[in-house]
């Protein structure tokens, strides 16, 4: 297992919004967690990568306990925190950007070829290379913040709503983006308000609602259900 | 003509000499949001040291390099010992303002205690006039606008050019994103406030050899560094020199229709007026 978190509660000053959640996420899986908006979804991942700090509950990567780590020191391990928003640095360009991820672990990269990777999966970072991040369409602005991700191998991808204000055509090409990501044997865990997109995508699904987890099913079980309606 | 000549010189270095205080302080600012009022404090401990290397007679230029290394140190420590465990425990913006101002109001008292109210000047530099037709400089003036350049290119160059530069470029446009992708942001503060410290020593070596030093240079000094940075604009280096150099040259031209005492009301009216009509600064941007 590579990633297992059990009975997790988390809060902001005092006011709990995660409240016991449990989950598990396998090497080189594709695990979704979908829920309503303030379901308390972006909170668990910032909980996982430790830039949110427990109230109680165990997160353990690799069986190591990391809940007390930085996502700085996580990172290095290869757990890599997609933001929903503001994901990326404005002020620098695109491959200021993409170097930054690479210098920030400090690791001995081949940059040169990982970024040829990188321009492989998302060739219109490779054009606008030059421009400065925050002049990027919405597109490419989620574009160039996975492909900060993926430009460091991650072992495990947590992803926050990286289809948030895209459109349908965008959202199925990084849908195919995800899933060779995800052939490529990297662990992802997405959190999605496209549900479709998640559970198309995603081996098995967790579905929160106010603060729980309130659902875990596989990718065929949950085709086949009629409605998603009650689970919101 | 010779005497707006003369004055617009005397603006050119006096603005060169206030840029660098602006970047020195902008850095900081920009990149930690820490109001850094001990800044003050650590240029006048920058003359103050080099002062002190010298009356241990140490050559002139050996003094300065120990000076503003001792200089960037106590900027590193200011960060390290007071700032950061603030920031840790979530200390508000105001607590922190005031801590930096205690700073600097002890640091004063303490250079003051020690060193005496009297003016200490820094001899050894060669001070010969030169005269271009109306317009006369010396040759520290000369050697103040060349230094002050020098390091402001090279400051842009690192900052542009190297890893470290653009980690602090990462960490103040983005510090929550630059945690995120693995980068120690209390490394690059610390890093931040070294730069930062050692400018504002070069700034107050350049003073220092022009003026002698007082227990409370500081406080001016201060002034102008965040003066420009807001004139300039946040978040934009490229401000804080534009707002130097306006600065300065406007002080001195000022000359020519009011009496010198009324130097920091106009510029404490040029920012206002700027704010008023442009808040985010001359190149700042809106915030969004
Ligand atoms: N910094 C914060 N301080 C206080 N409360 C917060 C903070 N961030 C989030 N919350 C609250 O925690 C709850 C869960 O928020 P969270 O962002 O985790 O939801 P989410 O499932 O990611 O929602 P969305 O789909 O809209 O992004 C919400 O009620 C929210 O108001
Ligand atoms: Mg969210």
């Amino acid at each position: 297992m590579l990633l297992e978190v059990r009975n997790l509660d988390v809060g902001y000053q005092g006011k709990q919004v995660v409240f016991g959640a449990s989950l598990r996420v396998d090497a080189g899986e594709f695990v979704a967690l979908i829920g309503h908006n303030g379901a308390g979804k972006t909170t668990l991942l910032k909980t996982i990568c430790g830039y949110l700090k427990t109230g109680s509950g165990d997160v353990r990567y690799r069986g190591e306990d990391i809940r007390n780590l930085s996502p700085a020191v996580n990172v290095k391990k290869g757990l890599v925190f997609v933001h929903q928003e503001k994901s990326l640095f404005p002020n620098l360009s695109v491959l200021e950007n993409l170097q930054l991820a690479a210098y920030a672990i400090g690791k001995a990269y081949n940059l040169e070829q990982r970024l040829k990777e990188v321009y492989r999966i998302f060739p219109i970072l490779k054009d606008r290379e030059k421009q400065m991040a925050n002049t990027l369409s919405g597109g490419q602005q989620k574009q160039l913040a996975v492909g900060m991700a993926i430009l460091v191998e991650p072992q495990l991808l947590l992803l926050d709503e990286p289809s948030l204000g895209l459109s349908p055509n965008l959202v199925k090409d990084l849908g195919n983006v995800l899933k060779e990501i995800s052939n490529m044997g990297t662990a992802i865990l997405l959190v999605e308000q496209n549900v479709k997109m998640a559970i198309s995508l995603a081996q098995r699904i967790y579905v929160m609602r106010t603060g729980q987890i309130i659902l875990e099913d596989t990718h065929e079980n949950m085709m086949k259900r009629e409605s998603l309606w009650d689970l919101f | 003509m010779g005497l707006f000549l003369q004055l617009l010189t005397r603006g050119i270095i006096t603005g060169s000499l206030y840029a660098l205080l602006g970047v020195s302080w902008g850095i900081i600012y920009n990149t930690t949001r820490t109001f850094h009022f001990a800044h003050g404090f650590i240029y006048t401990f920058a003359s103050y040291s080099i002062l002190v290397f010298t009356w241990m007679s140490v050559p002139l230029i050996p003094s300065l390099l120990l000076g503003l290394f001792t200089a960037t140190l106590a900027g590193c420590a200011v960060e390290y010992f007071a700032y950061l465990p603030m920031r840790k425990k979530s200390a508000s913006q105001l607590s922190i303002f005031l801590t930096a101002m205690g700073i600097m109001i002890a640091g004063q008292s303490l250079i003051h205690l020690v060193f005496g109210p009297d003016s200490r000047p820094l001899e050894g530099f060669p001070e010969h006039v030169i005269s271009l037709g109306t317009v006369t400089f010396t040759t520290v003036d000369l050697f103040t606008v060349l230094l002050c350049w020098i390091v402001i290119v090279c400051l842009f160059a690192f900052l542009g050019h190297t890893k470290a530069g653009m980690m602090i470029r990462a960490v103040s446009s983005n510090p929550e994103k630059a945690t995120f992708i693995g980068i120690d942001s209390r490394r690059i503060f610390v890093l931040v406030f070294g730069i930062g410290s050692l400018l504002v020593g070069i700034a107050a070596f350049l003073s220092t050899i022009d003026k002698p030093a007082t227990p409370n240079i500081g406080l001016g000094a201060l002034l102008i560094s965040f003066i420009t940075v807001f004139l300039g604009g946040v978040g934009r280096l490229g401000g804080a020199v534009l707002g130097g150099i306006i600065l300065g040259i406007a002080e001195s031209l000022v000359i020519m229709v009011l009496p010198t005492e009324y130097k920091m009301m106009v510029i404490f009216l040029i920012l206002f007026l700027v704010v008023l009509i442009k808040p985010e600064g001359l190149l700042g941007k809106k915030i969004a």
